[in-house]
């Protein structure tokens, strides 16, 4: 979860402000930025819809991609700090499409999704999303088998 | 499939460290940029997934999954990343079976700094759910449910 100041800067990262993770565990190669969460809600592909929420969630803000994924700033590199979201893929459905990764098989669908979240750092930084005006870059729900699932 | 930009030419974030001078090139991603696309971006090599039956024989001490078996390599560090877009399994976890979700939403909302003053911010997030069964570190089959934060 990403913050810009004033516009989004995606080439120089000169407007990013904050980068809120859960890290990469072990660094560099291990599990990227995923950690186990609590029971949700089902995802249907038939509509389209899922929901992913959690509370109070444990990650660090490394401030920018860059630093998130190279760890050159600071030190600390990080500052402790947790988040709490809200996402919903609410449909419609726009279009389906099989798997092409090598290695996996499964179905994807296009759909949209709306998110509320929170978060705050050890250093007293806080910020809360406003709920309406989201936009819905890219959303997508699935059934997918990889690995030896998929042989 | 979005735009791969990886130029570094025009970063104004300060320089690595001399401890870290193998990252002095380091390539700087928008999240939704880096993970959203994995077409023609040079020096990436994304994985078959399949993995040989020694690694499930090797039996570590957790039930943690294990990383995506596509990998990408930026500056020298390779990283257990699987990308999103159409077609593209975006699960971080390998050897995974179920359902998955992908989010990448944009929106605002406003920060309370240390000082008490408050600013309007922007957010862009590629947030992702994974639940289902995985082979696991132990070689193990487990269920659980994950997000990608």
């Amino acid at each position: 979860m990403d913050l810009y100041r004033g516009q989004y800067d995606f080439k120089n990262f000169s407007t990013q402000v904050h980068d809120f993770d859960p890290g990469i565990n072990p660094y560099p190669g291990g599990l990227f930025w995923t950690v186990p969460i609590g029971p949700q809600d089902h995802v249907n592909l038939g509509r389209g819809t899922a929901r992913m929420h959690a509370a109070n969630m444990a990650v660090q803000d490394f401030f920018d991609i860059p630093n998130a994924l190279f760890r050159f700033e600071g030190p600390p590199a990080s500052v402790d700090a947790t988040c709490s979201f809200d996402i919903h893929w609410t449909g419609p459905v726009t279009s389906r499409g099989r798997v092409k990764t090598p290695g996996s098989t499964g179905e994807l669908v296009m759909t949209a999704a709306t998110m509320t979240w929170s978060a705050s750092n050890s250093q007293g930084f806080r910020f809360v999303s406003n709920p309406s005006g989201t936009t819905s870059v890219f959303a997508q729900v699935g059934k997918i088998s990889n690995g030896v699932f998929a042989e | 499939m979005r735009e791969f930009d990886l130029d570094p030419r025009g970063w104004d974030l300060p320089p690595p460290t001399a401890a870290h001078a193998h990252h002095r090139h380091s390539y700087l991603l928008s999240r939704r940029r880096f993970l959203g696309s994995m077409a023609g971006a040079a020096g990436i090599a994304a994985g078959a997934g399949l993995l040989p039956v020694s690694a499930l024989a090797a039996k570590p001490s957790n039930a943690a999954p294990k990383p995506t078996a596509q990998q990408v390599t930026l500056n020298g560090v390779t990283f257990s990343l699987a990308f999103f877009g159409p077609g593209v399994d975006p699960s971080s976890i390998g050897d995974f079976n179920g359902f998955v979700a992908v989010a990448d939403v944009q929106g605002n909302g406003t920060a309370t700094n240390p000082d008490g003053s408050t600013e309007p911010l922007l957010f862009d997030t590629d947030m992702r759910l994974m639940s289902g069964v995985y082979v696991g570190q132990d070689g193990a089959v487990h269920k659980g449910t994950f997000g990608f934060v």
